[in-house]
């Protein structure tokens, strides 16, 4: 946990709702506008792929890598806010 | 050790399984991947012991890139070989009763105490049928475990039968692992 950014301590505090992909911890401008035009507009939609992997974390971090080209440590982030965030919701 | 059944058997049924193994794999490799359908792609995950989730679009490619390097690392499921293994294993305990016909309880507890999975061999019902058929048979399905019994002295194998009779060892004739 000490790790953990202010953007995702943000996005685990509170449902998503509407929120933007580039809401999501690790995911920025760059890897924002690329999941856009892969049909990933909302925070949401990555969330059901996250889910319908199962939640699988080296599945959903091969696809972020191969959907925007994220690197480690981008995955990485992605995956744990998406984790947390299930944990405290779902 | 001297085994007294002739190599011949072992070899012959020996390359018989891996024949069927690489037959086996060859089926499924026979396709790419992307052409097989999402339930075709499921199965073969489940066949790698892979867990997953639904084959849907955007899932897709990455079990198969998935299913691609399991294969790489194992061309034949080697885990339901080694199963398929072990089950005969307890198998050929029962070979070496079946001699008589005072033998055929014995060989039946054996079976039951061995088989308790293997329905596939229920056609070894006949007690009385001669040594050489049911030798045979079993040889068929693994014949490297019973060279694994020989190689390691018929220890393992030894250990099973004396717990169960040691006299019916002495008198059964059939034994010829103990050479």
């Amino acid at each position: 946990m000490s790790s953990t950014s202010q953007k995702h301590k943000d996005f685990v505090a509170e449902p998503m709702g509407e929120k933007t992909v580039m809401a999501l911890a690790g995911i920025g401008q760059v890897l924002g506008t690329r999941l856009e035009e892969k049909g990933f507009d909302k925070a949401y939609v990555v969330l059901g792929q996250f889910l319908v992997l199962k939640k699988d974390e080296e599945l959903f971090r091969d696809w972020l890598k191969d959907t925007c080209m994220a690197n480690s440590k981008q995955q990485n982030d992605c995956f744990s806010c998406l984790k947390e965030w299930c944990d405290a919701f779902l | 050790m001297n085994l007294k059944f002739p190599a011949g058997i072992f070899s012959s049924c020996f390359s018989h399984t891996l024949k069927f193994s690489t037959a086996f794999s060859s089926f499924f490799t026979e396709m790419s991947l992307s052409e097989k359908s999402d339930e075709e792609i499921s199965t073969l995950l489940t066949a790698y012991d892979i867990k997953h989730g639904p084959i849907v679009d955007s899932t897709r490619k990455l079990y198969e890139k998935k299913l691609e390097k399991a294969m790489e690392n194992a061309p034949v499921k080697a885990s339901s070989d080694k199963t398929y293994y072990r089950e005969e294993e307890e198998e050929i305990t029962y070979i070496t009763y079946h001699s008589a016909d005072r033998h055929e309880g014995y060989a039946d507890m054996l079976k039951r105490r061995g088989n308790a999975e293997t329905d596939e061999d229920e056609e070894s019902d006949q007690d009385t049928e001669p040594a050489i058929k049911m030798t045979n048979r079993a040889a068929n399905h693994s014949a490297v475990r019973s060279k694994e019994a020989v190689r390691k002295s018929g220890g393992s194998m030894w250990k099973r039968l004396t717990t169960v009779e040691p006299k019916m060892i002495k008198t059964c004739g059939l034994i010829h692992f103990r050479k």
